[in-house]
């Protein structure tokens, strides 16, 4: 069977001769090669719906992925698929790949040959995109399933529709390319076939929870997982570029998955400038990009950065006319800025107040030991993180930490110029207001870019992120992932990774001239010329420390390169020049978790000794 | 090809060169000129990078900029709640025009910035 080719009798007359297992190859060598069957019964009179799922390498295929593609395309309910194949976490994540492939990959690549929008039709309706229902950003289940007007809307729907079989063939070794191969039904008479060259990275689930919650990014409609937060979901679900920058509108995507960078904004549930990585996937409903004047995946905008191909001087940036200068600044502001301002005003509750005899500020491995160090002291963690754990998270799978003394997802804001200089805090709901004789600074350190060209790409991550994608949300980011170092990485991660069959190289920042990819990185090349194929970089380097809240409250700090940044200045004993404020862990220079842990762990058995002692 | 110092703001490794070509080493001077660190992530992200690349350019390391609150962007509602934003009476006519006394310029403006747009 060849692309052009029509086969009689419609999809269900080419299963029953085995025909459409023969367009991929039955059992093909690889042993990957799956086929689902559903008879759902779409919009436009087309009787049955075949969609197969072939493998590369290990890298998508396991049984039952056909028809978790087909549940994502939303051809079936979940409860149908239990006679097309067993359904597991492993079948999941290729069903996300079905997913990345159906919902993304699909609306953009696969162009029927004679040129009829068949496919576009009926794939926006398997993104399930919302429609006019009287609620905009609500997301429903895709329902190409749906006889028309039982949802209570009808759609428009192609005259004849499209049946998938995506199959990403190796052809660099890593299966980031390949070939979609794709059947035309028309309607019950015969199937065409046609096939399109399709990009893909690596990104997968790994065994884990099974995606269930159902949310939307755009027009697309995807699954995540209890263990997921906004931007895992994305990525796990291909969908790599989240936001655009601000000036260039460079397409860019997450960077650090712990809040600090702007990589993964967006407007989640009508609230502008929302963290995707911030926010678990249970909780948001459907998200959008801000800051784009958008064609299909496209930011029309982007043209600033060719425009401006190395920077620009707005100083400098001026016309010669007052009237010209009026206008461009008018326009100026519209193509740049960030989100527009939420729908309605989020209802947020009066400041709470709380009262303890030691504040830390940072719930990584240091903050954590020293609030186990204290012993009996009333201690009050804030963490600005999901979950605490720090940048254990990037090292190993961290078992949940369940302690009545641990405020997450609060962020430090600054002091209040009062005579006890009591910290404010920031939880989604509300004000924290803390009173604390002592205040412990562990707040580790923020993940730090290192210069080569292209280096904000989508793809180009902190190792810590990558190692968070790991183990706090069950992803393998990549098959073959360029660690671009100015410090080891750790060991563990490598190790974590390679046993997941993701080919792994390690170069040294210096010898790194720049990437290639524009949507999503493909290669690292070296000063030397040579190229590392890759679908993700990691970026290693010592955690700059965070010590913008300390220097706020008058501790000294100095640059150390090698440490990070700019780093606490203490004692021996952890004091830093302002009174009552000491600082342990990273943030006095990276050390890493073990070291930082054992440092906390002495930090908070002498704050316990002088706490004792003064009552 | 862009390499980028500050991914919030969009300043790249020629905006820095360029800003210090023009005699602004201070990262609290950089910063103002070109606008890094000022973004969603207020220098976690860029700092130490451009102080870095300030080190490697001039010769000597500088200090970071002032640290100010909200260290993350917190939404005005949340402020708002606190019955303390609520102190100033209404007929205190502040104006939001002038520059506080702390942030007023210490330094003469640099030799080759005056030449240059002056």
């Amino acid at each position: 069977m060849e692309p052009g080719e029509c086969l009689a009798g419609g999809v269900e007359g080419a299963l029953e001769r085995g025909d459409a297992d023969g367009v991929l190859g039955r059992g093909g060598t690889d042993g990957g090669l799956v086929r689902g069957i559903c008879n759902g019964t779409p919009p436009g009179g087309v009787a049955a719906w075949l969609i197969i799922v072939r493998s590369s390498a290990g890298a998508v295929g396991v049984p039952g992925s056909a028809a978790l593609a087909a549940y994502i395309v939303g051809a079936v309910p979940l409860t149908a698929l239990g006679d097309a194949g067993p359904v597991g976490p492993s079948a999941m994540m290729v069903g996300e790949l079905g997913c990345a492939m159906g919902c993304r990959a699909l609306a953009r690549w696969v162009r029927e040959p004679n040129g009829c929008d068949a496919t576009g039709g009926v794939l926006a309706e398997a993104t399930g995109r919302t429609e006019g229902a009287g609620k905009p950003n609500m997301v429903r289940e895709p329902c190409l399933g749906t006889p028309p007007g039982a949802s209570g809307t009808a759609r428009p729907h192609a005259p004849h529709s499209v049946a998938v079989a995506a199959t990403a063939i190796p052809q660099n070794g890593h299966g980031r390319f390949g070939t979609l191969i794709f059947l035309h039904n028309h309607g019950t008479a015969s199937v065409r076939v046609g096939q399109t060259n399709i990009v893909c990275n690596g990104v997968r689930r790994r065994s884990g929870p099974i995606p269930q919650q159902l949310l939307s990014f755009d027009e697309a409609v995807l699954r995540a997982t209890d263990a997921d937060t906004g931007a895992s979901a994305l990525l796990a679900a291909g969908h790599l570029v989240m936001s655009r920058s601000l000036k260039y509108h460079r397409p860019r995507s997450a960077f650090c998955l712990e809040g600090h960078c702007a990589g993964c904004c967006a407007r989640i549930d009508g609230q502008p400038n929302m963290r995707l990585c911030q926010v678990p996937a249970r909780e948001m409903h459907a998200a959008s990009t801000q800051n784009a004047l958008r064609v299909g995946s496209t930011d029309v905008l982007e043209i600033a950065d060719w425009f401006f191909a190395d920077g620009l001087d707005h100083h400098t940036l001026m016309t010669s006319t007052r009237l010209g200068n009026f206008v461009a600044e008018r326009v100026v502001r519209q193509l740049s800025g960030v989100g527009k301002l939420p729908t309605e005003s989020a209802a947020y509750l009066p400041p709470e107040q709380r009262t303890c005899d030691v504040c830390v500020v940072g719930g990584g491995a240091a903050g954590l030991a020293v609030a186990e160090a204290l012993g009996d002291v009333t201690v009050l963690v804030i963490d600005d993180q999901l979950t605490p754990g720090g940048s254990w998270h990037g090292e190993k799978s961290v078992a949940p930490h369940a302690s009545a003394n641990v405020l997450s997802r609060t962020t430090l804001l600054g002091a209040m110029v009062d005579e006890r200089r009591t910290l404010i805090a920031s939880s989604p709901t509300r004000l924290v207001r803390i009173q604390a004789e002592h205040v412990v600074w562990a707040t580790g350190g923020t993940p730090q870019l290192v210069p080569f060209g292209n280096n904000d790409r989508p793809g180009v991550m902190a190792t810590r992120a990558v190692g968070r994608l790991f183990f706090q949300h069950h992803i393998v980011p990549g098959d073959a992932i360029c660690f671009v170092e100015t410090m080891p990485t750790p060991p563990t991660l490598l190790r974590a990774l390679a046993s997941e069959g993701v080919h792994i190289e390690c170069v040294a920042a210096a010898d790194v001239a720049h990437v290639t990819g524009t949507e999503w990185v493909q290669a690292v090349v070296l000063t030397d010329g040579r190229v590392i194929d890759c679908d993700l970089v990691g970026i290693s380097t010592p955690a700059a420390p965070a010590s913008e809240g300390p220097r706020q409250f008058g501790a000294q700090v100095r640059f150390d390169a090698a440490s990070g940044g700019f780093v606490v200045i203490t004692d021996a004993e952890g004091r830093t020049n302002a009174a009552n404020h000491w600082a342990v862990g990273d943030v006095c220079g990276y050390v890493g978790p073990v070291r930082a842990a054992a440092a906390g762990t002495a930090l908070g058995r002498r704050l316990r000794a002088i706490v004792r002692g003064a009552a | 090809m862009k390499t980028i110092v500050c991914r919030c703001e969009d300043v790249s490794m020629h905006d820095l060169e360029h800003a210090v070509a023009a005699g602004y080493t201070d990262l609290e001077e950089i910063k103002r000129y070109t606008g890094f660190g000022t973004g969603m992530c207020q220098g976690k992200e860029c700092l130490a990078f451009v102080a870095s690349c300030v080190t490697r350019l001039c010769g000597q390391p500088p200090m970071p900029f002032t640290a100010r609150a909200p260290l993350v962007p917190t939404p005005v509602g949340q402020l708002a709640q606190d019955p303390r934003a609520r102190r100033l009476p209404d007929d205190v006519d502040v104006d939001v025009h002038a520059t506080p006394t702390s942030n007023a310029v210490q330094a003469p403006t640099p030799a080759a910035a005056r030449g240059k747009h002056e």
